[in-house]
C-alpha cells in the first residue's frame, strides 16, 4: 500500500500523499479495534463487522478527512513560502541597509536605465504601437497610397488628387473611402489678437468611416460638404479647451479666418487626430474649405493637384491584396488619359498601407525617432544592468567569507543566490520607482522637444507604464544579479575560508574587468553616435546657403479671401513695411521677394535667343522672383560678375535680369553672361515680352532644402513687373538674435495696415527647421544618454579601480618595502585601467565601424566613419579613464608598507 | 437533529478529545477507547466523527500529528497538543462550566 513507498515518492504526488495518509490511519484504527474484540472473544469476522459499524458510514468519514487533508496541506505550503519570502525580503533589506552607499549607486544606475525606458516607453506606444485613438476596428482601415514611377525614380506618394479618390468608390472592396488633406495653418482673429490654428480638409464620410463620435454636437454631413455650401466647422477637442474653455454653448457661434463664415456644429473627442498624429485644432468640409483656400475650384476637378490623402475601410472578409488589386484597376482607369498621353506611370499600383503609419511604407520622421529611442534607451539599460553586476560583484568578493561560512554552514546554495536575487529585485524596484517620477517628469520634456508634431492628449499609458516600469525592473534586477550570485556561491568553501584577504578569486576579477570592458565599449558606440549627429549639425550650421541665414527675420502676410486688400495695397503695403522696419533699432535693413528659401518658388516660361530650348535642370527651374534692389545685399547675396539691381531699375527703365551662376552656366557653359538676352513670362499665343539684359551674375541661393545641388534661380526687378507675382515677403537682417526680434518687428507691420489679418514673422532658419529636426534630435539624443553611458560606465572603473587597491594592498605594501617605486606603483592602477580602456575602445570603434554605415544618410556632409568623431571619442574615453584612476592610484601610494604588512 | 444539538455534540466532542491529549500523545483509537472509558459509553459517538475531528483541529493548528510504527510494523498516526491547542483546552473548560452550571440553574428552579 500507499506506506510502502518512499516518502519522496509520497510527497512527489500530494493528493495521493492525502489519499494514502487517512487510508493507512483507518486501516491501523481497525486493525486495532478487531485485535481489541478479538481479544474480548469475537470471531475475526464479526470483530471486522462491528469496528465497521462503530465506525459509521466510511466512505463518508474518509472523504470528509481527505478533503480536511488537504486543506490543511494548502494552507502549509503557502504559510511555508510566505515566511520564505518575507525571511528573504527582510534579509535583503537588512542587507542593503548595511551598504547604503553601494545601495544609492545601484538604485540610482537602475533609475537611469529604467528611467530612459520609460521615458521612451510612452513615446514608443502612441507613435509604432497605438492605432490612432478614437477609430473603431482599426485593423480594417487602411491608407491608400500609390507607387509610380516619377522622373525616373519610384516614388510612393500618399498625396492624390481629389479626383482620384473618388475613383476608389466605385470599388466593391471597401464599405468607405474618405479623403483628407494635409494640415494648413489658418489665422483665426486679427492682429495681436490672431490666433494661429491648424486645419485639415476632410470629406464628410471621414468621421463615419473611422466610427469617431463628437463629445459635442456632430459632424457634418454630405449635405454640407458641397462646392459653395455654408460653412461649417468641427472643433478639435485641444482648440475647443484653450479656446473656448470647454464652453457647451459654442455650437453655432462662428469662426472667421478670412476665408468665409464659419459655423460651430460639433467638438471632436479629446485626443482624435484623424489617423496621423499631429494635433488637429479645426476640422472643414474639403469640398467648401479647399476653394477658398486654394483659390477656386479647379483644385477638386483636375488630377494635377496632388492635396488630399486616402483612408479607406475594407467591407468585411476582404483582404488587402484583393483590395489593392481592385484599387490598382480603377486607379490606372481614372488615369487612362495622362498614361496614353505618356505623362504618367502605366504600371501605377496602389498600395493599401496599415492605418499604424510606423507598420507602412514611408513611415514619418517620428517613426525613425521612435526607433531610434528604443536602440539607444535599451543600450542605456544594458549598460546600467552590465554596471550594477559590476557593483555587485565587487560586493560578493568583499563578502565571500561570510558566504563560505554560511554555506559551510549548511544553508543551501539556492537560498544564497535566491537572497542575492531578493536583493537585487528591491534594489531594481527602487530604480524603478524612481524612474516613473523621472519619466513624468521628463517625458513632457522629451515629448516636446523632440516630439513637437505629435497630440500627445489623448492620454499617457498609465497603467501600461507602471506594468512595463515593473517587468523591466524585476527583468533587469534578475538579470544583474544572477551572474555574480552563481559566481559567489560557485566559490570552494574550503578555498574561500581559507583564503586571506589578499588573495582574490582570479575568475571573479576577470570577470569584473570584461564588464567594464563592455560598459566601455557600449558608450563608445553611444559616443561615436553623438559625434557624428553633432558634426552634421555643425556642418549644416556652416553650411553654405549662398546667403547668411544667422539674424535673418521671414515675415508672411496673411490676407482675407474677399479681396479688400489687393495687388497694388499689397505692393504699397511691402514698400512701407521696409520704410518702416528699417527704421527699428537693431534691423540693418530689410527687402521683399516673391518666394521664400525652403518654402515655395515659382518657374515661368522662358526663351532664350540663340537656344532652341531651355536645357532640363536635374533640380528643376529656372524659378524667377521678383525682388527689391536691397534684397541681395540684405540676403547677403554675393554678386560674381557685373551688378545688382538698383532703384534705377523702375517701371520705364530697361528691363534688366540678375542670374545665378547655376543658371548662367546651364544657358552659357563656360562663357560670360553679362549683356545677353533673357525673354521671361513666355506665354503662348501672346507676343513675346521685351529681352531682359543679363546685368549680374550672383552666387548660388539655397532654394528648396539645405542639401541641395544648385538650382538655377534669377531675379528681376519688383517694380519692373517682368513675371507677373506681387511681392509677399519680407526679409529682415538684423544685427543680433532673430528670434529676440521677431516680435518688435511683428507689432511694427501690424500697425500698418488694418485690412491685414496677421503677419508672422519669424527666423529664416526657422523654415528649414523640419529638414534640421533629424540632426538635431540625433544629436541631442545620443548626445544625452551617451553622457549618461559614459558616467555611468566610468564610476564602474572607478570601482574596479578603487576596490582593486583595496583587494591588493598587501601586495602594494610589499613591492613597496621591496624597493618599487612611486610610478612603478601607480603603473599597477593605472596599467589596468589602461587595459580595460583600450578593450572598450577597440571594440566600441570596432562595432561603430560596422554599424555607423546605417546612419550614413541621416548625416550632413560627415562621413558615418568620420576619423576625427572616432579619435575624438578615443580620447574622451581615455581623458575619463584617466580622471576615474586618479583617486585609486592616488591612494596605492600612499599605502604603508608596514601597516600594510602587518594586517591579518 | 437541529443545527444546536449538533454544534453542542462538536464542541464536546473537541473538549473530550482535548482532554485525552492533555494527558498523553496518543492515536485516534486511544482516544476513542479513553473517551468511551471515561464516559462509560454514554456518549454514542461514531469513531468516523472523532477521526474527522482530529483532522480538523489539526487544520486548526490545535493539535499536531505524526507518524509513528505499530506494533504490527505498519504507520500509525499519533495526535500531541500544540501551544494552541493547549489554550483551547483551557477555554473550552470554563466555557463548558458556565454551560453546564447555567443547565443546572435552569434544572434546579424548575424542580423547586
Amino acid at each position: 500500500m500507499g506506506a510502502d513507498l518512499p516518502r519522496g515518492v509520497r510527497r512527489f504526488f500530494r493528493l495521493g500523499g492525502v489519499r494514502a495518509g487517512v487510508a493507512d490511519e483507518l486501516s491501523d484504527h481497525f486493525w486495532r479495534v478487531e485485535e481489541e474484540l478479538v481479544r474480548a472473544g469475537w470471531s475475526r469476522e464479526e470483530a471486522a463487522r462491528e469496528a465497521r459499524r462503530r465506525f459509521g458510514d466510511v466512505r463518508k468519514w474518509r472523504k470528509r478527512m481527505e478533503s480536511i487533508d488537504r486543506a490543511t496541506d494548502r494552507r502549509r505550503r503557502v504559510g511555508g513560502m510566505r515566511d520564505a519570502l518575507t525571511g528573504s525580503v527582510a534579509q535583503a533589506f537588512r542587507a542593503l541597509w548595511g551598504s547604503p552607499g553601494l545601495s544609492t549607486a545601484i538604485v540610482l544606475a537602475f533609475a537611469l536605465g529604467i528611467g530612459a525606458n520609460a521615458t521612451v516607453y510612452g513615446i514608443l506606444d502612441r507613435v509604432l504601437f497605438s492605432p490612432p485613438p478614437h477609430v473603431t476596428a482599426p485593423d480594417d482601415v487602411v491608407r491608400l497610397l500609390v507607387d509610380r514611377a516619377f522622373l525616373n525614380r519610384r516614388v510612393t506618394s500618399s498625396t492624390l488628387s481629389f479626383v482620384d479618390i473618388e475613383d476608389f468608390e466605385a470599388s466593391d472592396r471597401f464599405a468607405g473611402v474618405a479623403a483628407y488633406s494635409n494640415v494648413a495653418i489658418l489665422t483665426v482673429g486679427r492682429g495681436r489678437d490672431a490666433d494661429r490654428v491648424s486645419s485639415r480638409d476632410v470629406t464628410a464620410d471621414f468621421f463615419t468611416l473611422l466610427g469617431v463620435r463628437p463629445v459635442l454636437g456632430r459632424f457634418f454631413t454630405a449635405e454640407e460638404d458641397v462646392m459653395g455650401g455654408a460653412g461649417v466647422v468641427v472643433l478639435g477637442h485641444g482648440y475647443w479647451m484653450r479656446r473656448y474653455s470647454g464652453r457647451r454653448d459654442v455650437i453655432g457661434e462662428t469662426i472667421d479666418y478670412g476665408q468665409g463664415i464659419y459655423t460651430i456644429v460639433g467638438v471632436a473627442p479629446r485626443g482624435f487626430t484623424g489617423i496621423d498624429l499631429s494635433p488637429v485644432d479645426l476640422w472643414l468640409p474639403v469640398k467648401v474649405s479647399a476653394p477658398s483656400r486654394l483659390g477656386g475650384t479647379r483644385w477638386l476637378n483636375t488630377r494635377n493637384a496632388y492635396f488630399v490623402n486616402a483612408v479607406a475601410r475594407l467591407k468585411p472578409g476582404i483582404s488587402t491584396a484583393e483590395a489593392e488589386a481592385d484599387a490598382t484597376r480603377l486607379h490606372r482607369l481614372g488615369r487612362e488619359e495622362h498614361i496614353a498621353q505618356g505623362r504618367y506611370d502605366a504600371e501605377a499600383r496602389v498600395i493599401a498601407a496599415p492605418v499604424i503609419a510606423a507598420r507602412g511604407p514611408n513611415p514619418a520622421a517620428e517613426v525613425r525617432v521612435a526607433r531610434w529611442l528604443a536602440g539607444v534607451s535599451g543600450i542605456v539599460l544594458l549598460i546600467a544592468c552590465i554596471n550594477v553586476a559590476n557593483l555587485l560583484l565587487g560586493r560578493a568578493l568583499r563578502r565571500r567569507r561570510e558566504t563560505a561560512i554560511r554555506l559551510a554552514l549548511g544553508v543551501s546554495r539556492r537560498r544564497l543566490v535566491g537572497d542575492a536575487l531578493m536583493e537585487s529585485l528591491v534594489l531594481a524596484l527602487a530604480g524603478g520607482t524612481a524612474a516613473l517620477a523621472a519619466a513624468r517628469w521628463g517625458g513632457d520634456i522629451v515629448r516636446s522637444t523632440l516630439l513637437p508634431g505629435v497630440d500627445w492628449s489623448a492620454g499617457q499609458a498609465g497603467g501600461g507604464l507602471i506594468g512595463f516600469v515593473i517587468a523591466l525592473a524585476l527583468v533587469s534586477g534578475a538579470i544583474s544579479a544572477l551572474m555574480p550570485a552563481l559566481q559567489a556561491t560557485r566559490a570552494d568553501v574550503n578555498d574561500a575560508l581559507r583564503a586571506s584577504a589578499g588573495a582574490i578569486t582570479r575568475t571573479t576579477l576577470r570577470t569584473r574587468g570584461l564588464l567594464s570592458v563592455a560598459q566601455a565599449a557600449l558608450s563608445v558606440v553611444l559616443l561615436v553616435g553623438a559625434g557624428l549627429f553633432l558634426r552634421s549639425l555643425q556642418r549644416v550650421g556652416s553650411a553654405d546657403m549662398g546667403f547668411e541665414p544667422d539674424g535673418m527675420l521671414v515675415g508672411h502676410i496673411v490676407k482675407d479671401a474677399d479681396g479688400t486688400f489687393d495687388d497694388e495695397a499689397q505692393r504699397a503695403w511691402f514698400e512701407r513695411a521696409i520704410d518702416q522696419v528699417e527704421r527699428l533699432p537693431g534691423v540693418l535693413g530689410a527687402a521683399a521677394a516673391t518666394s521664400t528659401p525652403f518654402y515655395d518658388a515659382y518657374a515661368f516660361g522662358m526663351r532664350v535667343p540663340g537656344l532652341d530650348s531651355i536645357p532640363p535642370s536635374p533640380v528643376g527651374g529656372p524659378y524667377g522672383q521678383a525682388v527689391t534692389p536691397d534684397y541681395f545685399d540684405v540676403l547677403g547675396l554675393a554678386v560674381r560678375r557685373g551688378r545688382a539691381l538698383a532703384t534705377g531699375d523702375r517701371d520705364g527703365s530697361p528691363p534688366v535680369i540678375v542670374i545665378n551662376h547655376a543658371l548662367s552656366e546651364l544657358l552659357w557653359p563656360g562663357e560670360d553672361a553679362i549683356g545677353r538676352c533673357i525673354h521671361v513670362n513666355i506665354e503662348r499665343d501672346a507676343p513675346l515680352p521685351p529681352c531682359a539684359e543679363v546685368v549680374g551674375v550672383v552666387e548660388v541661393a539655397a532654394r528648396g532644402s539645405i542639401n541641395e545641388e544648385a538650382t538655377p534661380q534669377y531675379y528681376t526687378a519688383a517694380a519692373q513687373r517682368l513675371i507677373p507675382v506681387t511681392p509677399n515677403v519680407l526679409f529682415v537682417r538684423t544685427g543680433g538674435d532673430a528670434n529676440r526680434q521677431a516680435l518688435p518687428v511683428r507689432d511694427a507691420l501690424l500697425a500698418l495696415d488694418e485690412r491685414l489679418r496677421f503677419v508672422e514673422v519669424r527666423p529664416l532658419i526657422d523654415m528649414a527647421a523640419s529638414e534640421l529636426r533629424p540632426w538635431r534630435l540625433g544629436a541631442t539624443l545620443f548626445t544625452a544618454f551617451g553622457l549618461i553611458a559614459l558616467l555611468v560606465a566610468s564610476l564602474g572603473l572607478f570601482s574596479v579601480l578603487a576596490f582593486d587597491v583595496a583587494q591588493r594592498v598587501r601586495e602594494i605594501g610589499l613591492r613597496a618595502a621591496l624597493g618599487a617605486t612611486t610610478p612603478g606603483i601607480i603603473g599597477l592602477v593605472v596599467g589596468r585601467a589602461a587595459r580595460i580602456t583600450a578593450g572598450g575602445i577597440a571594440i566600441g570603434l570596432t562595432v561603430s565601424l560596422l554599424l555607423a554605415p546605417r546612419i550614413g544618410d541621416l548625416l550632413y556632409q560627415v562621413e558615418p566613419r568620420d576619423p576625427l568623431t572616432f579619435l575624438g571619442v578615443a580620447a574622451l574615453l581615455i581623458g575619463v579613464a584617466a580622471v576615474a584612476s586618479a583617486l585609486p592610484a592616488w591612494r596605492a601610494t600612499k599605502v604603508d608598507p608596514n601597516v600594510a604588512l602587518r594586517t591579518e | 437533529m437541529g443545527h444546536d444539538s449538533l454544534n453542542l455534540i462538536q464542541g464536546t466532542l473537541d473538549l473530550l478529545v482535548l482532554e485525552a491529549l492533555d494527558r498523553e500523545p496518543s492515536h485516534g483509537y486511544g482516544i476513542a477507547r479513553w473517551v468511551r472509558e471515561r464516559t462509560d459509553g454514554a456518549l454514542a459517538i461514531e469513531d468516523g466523527a472523532l477521526y474527522t475531528a482530529l483532522h480538523r483541529m489539526e487544520k486548526r493548528g490545535w493539535l499536531r500529528s505524526a507518524w509513528g510504527v505499530s506494533e504490527n510494523n505498519r504507520r500509525a498516526k499519533y495526535y500531541s497538543l500544540t501551544a494552541r491547542g493547549r489554550t483551547r483546552l483551557k477555554e473550552e473548560r470554563v466555557a463548558w462550566a458556565q454551560y453546564a452550571d447555567a443547565v443546572f440553574k435552569v434544572i434546579r428552579s424548575a424542580r423547586g
